[in-house]
Parts: structure tokens; sequence; C-alpha cells
């Protein structure tokens, strides 16, 4: 008995304890080891950690942790990456699809008038295969050489032509009211036929 | 529910936009065709043209796939197509150019424009002129 604890410099201590109570007291977070001890018959305090019967103890003592406090710099990565996905899918998408597109060459003008050139028959017969759209009476008509040829059937006509002939530019004649579609689908199987050129006859 | 939230208001922003970009430009139906070539055509000229429910072509201009400025879209006189063109003509060299006609536009007005634009100034300023076509579905 008789030993002694107060904080350290404070005036009032905890008076009337066994060796026993300041060692449990210790353990159990009480008090720290930087608080002063006297034992008995002794007349100076000493910090726990310093005195001979004590230090020992104390040093086997864990530190105590450090306070936590809530980390205020977190940031949420989850929702950050989701929208950087998003992003980046995004623009993938849309550059991809703003500088593509898929096109087909028009065909040059040939007629009587400044700026088109003029062609003769005898060239259109040496190295041109004709090619005719009309206007049926609901549907188009495509003649190839003055032969009515199905739109299904084009391509492999213009091949049998290509290679019976070695002819390379095709030259389309066609009334105003064929739809356009119609125009596109010959020019687009031509190339399929591997023509290299189409002209188109101007009225 | 706040990542399911970020990602709802970015998909809102992304159609608002593209709702607004459908409204400015024209939006053709174009032929589809099997052997039409993919290029970039982001620095060529633009013309799209459209048919009204009486069969006449609605002509509009732009450069690339930037809408069409008010003044060149909707366009109904052929004339002023031509005049809102050489407008767009570079100063210096050549451009390339993209006729993207609707499929049931009478082709009489394609080759018309065609007929056009082997005049001057087009003829020394535009280097090709093709169709825009888009891809056929088998």
């Amino acid at each position: 008995m008789n030993w002694k604890v107060r904080h350290e410099g404070s005036p009032r201590s905890v008076d009337d304890l066994s060796l026993q109570d300041v060692l449990s007291g210790l353990e159990n977070g009480a008090w720290e080891p930087t608080d002063e001890v006297m034992g008995p018959g002794e007349s100076a305090w000493v910090a726990i950690e310093n005195h001979p019967q004590l230090a020992e103890v104390a040093a086997d003592l864990e530190p105590p942790l450090p306070p936590q406090h809530d980390d205020e710099t977190h940031l949420d990565m989850n929702a950050l990456i989701d929208v950087t996905m998003v992003l980046l899918i995004f623009f993938i998408l849309t550059t991809s699809y703003a500088a593509l597109q898929k096109r087909l060459e028009a065909p040059s003008a040939s007629k009587d008038s400044p700026g088109v050139a003029v062609i003769t028959d005898k060239q259109v017969a040496e190295q041109m295969i004709l090619v005719e759209a009309k206007m049926g009476a609901s549907d188009p008509i495509i003649l190839v050489e003055g032969k009515e040829v199905h739109p299904d059937l084009l391509l492999k006509e213009l091949r049998g032509f290509v290679r019976r002939t070695s002819k390379t530019t095709l030259l389309l004649k066609h009334d105003g009211d064929v739809p356009q579609d119609t125009v596109v689908t010959i020019i687009d199987q031509a190339k399929g036929a591997g023509l290299d050129r189409v002209r188109l006859v101007v009225p | 529910m706040i990542p399911l939230i970020d990602v709802s208001l970015v998909l809102l922003i992304f159609f608002m936009l593209t709702a607004s970009a459908a409204v400015a430009g024209v939006f053709v139906n174009t032929p589809e065709t099997r052997y039409g070539s993919v290029a970039d055509s982001s620095n060529a000229i633009r013309i799209d043209i459209a048919v009204d429910k009486a069969g006449d072509p609605i002509y509009s201009v732009a450069i690339g796939d930037k809408p069409p400025a008010e003044d060149d879209s909707d366009i109904r006189d052929f004339q002023r197509l031509l005049e809102r063109l050489r407008g767009l003509l570079p100063k210096n060299g050549q451009m390339e150019l993209v006729i993207n006609a609707q499929r049931d536009l009478k082709s009489k007005y394609t080759r018309e424009l065609l007929v056009a634009l082997r005049g001057e100034p087009f003829r020394s300023r535009l280097s090709f002129n093709y169709y825009g076509v888009s891809e056929k579905q088998e």
C-alpha cells in the first residue's frame, strides 16, 4: 500500500494504492506510462515508465492507438469510373461515326455544254456499256445494251459484259423520274462488276 | 444509388444533345449499296437532299458532319443552293463533295446538280463528287 499516482505535474494524486492496483491501472489504461508514481518510502515523483519496479511493465504495454478521424479527402472511385467509362464509350462511338461515311463516286456528266464532256457514238460503241433506266408502270426498268435485266441479275449481266468485251466504262442514261435508289444501285453494281468509271448522259 | 444517378445523368445529357442535333441536321435516308467505300468525309462539303410530300427536293448544305447553318438548310430553290454552295467553297485548294440524296428522290435533281457542278467555280474547287450511301442490310 501507500503507492500514489498522479498525472504528470498534477497537484492532485490518487493515494493509498497497492502495487497491484498501479499495475492493473496501467494495463487497463487508467494510467499512462508518462503519469507519475511515488512508492512507499519514496520522496520524489517518478514517471511510471522510469520507475524501477514499473518500467518493465510500462515498456510491455502497446502504445495507445492514435485517435481515428474521418478522412475528409476520400473520393468514391466507383462513381468516377462509371462516368468515365460511359463518356469513353460515347466518344469512341461518336468519333468513329462522325468521321467515316460510306460513299460511292458520283458519275461524271456527258453533254454538249460548257464544262461537260462530249462523247461520240463511236466512243460509246467501242469503250462503253450502255445501261438505261426507265420508269415502267410502277417500278423502274433497267436495260443493258437494250436488253431488259432484272435488278437482282444486273451484277451478273455486267460481269458477263466486262469479261466478253473488256470495256471499263459504263454509260448511264436514265429518265428523270427514276428514283435515286435505282441510279445508285446501277453505279454500285457497276463498281462490283469491275467497271472503273460511270458516265452520265445528260439530255 | 449515387453511381446510378451519375450514369443516368450522363445518358440523359447525351440523348438531349443527340436529339437537338437531329432537329438541326437533315438526316437523309440514302440508298443502300454493297460496294460503297468507307472514307473520312469530315472535311468534305455535304449536300443533303430530302424530299417533301409533293416529291420536290429540300436541300441543305454543310461541312462534314456539322449541322447546316440556318441559311443553309431548308433550301427549295436550286439557284439559291448553288449560291450557298459557292459560299462554302475553299478560297485555295480543293474539297470533296458528298451528295446525300434520299432514295426516293427523282434522279433528275441529282443529275441537274452534277451538271451544275461541272461548271465554274465548282469545277476547279471540287476534287471529287460522291454519293453518300448506307450499308446494304443482307
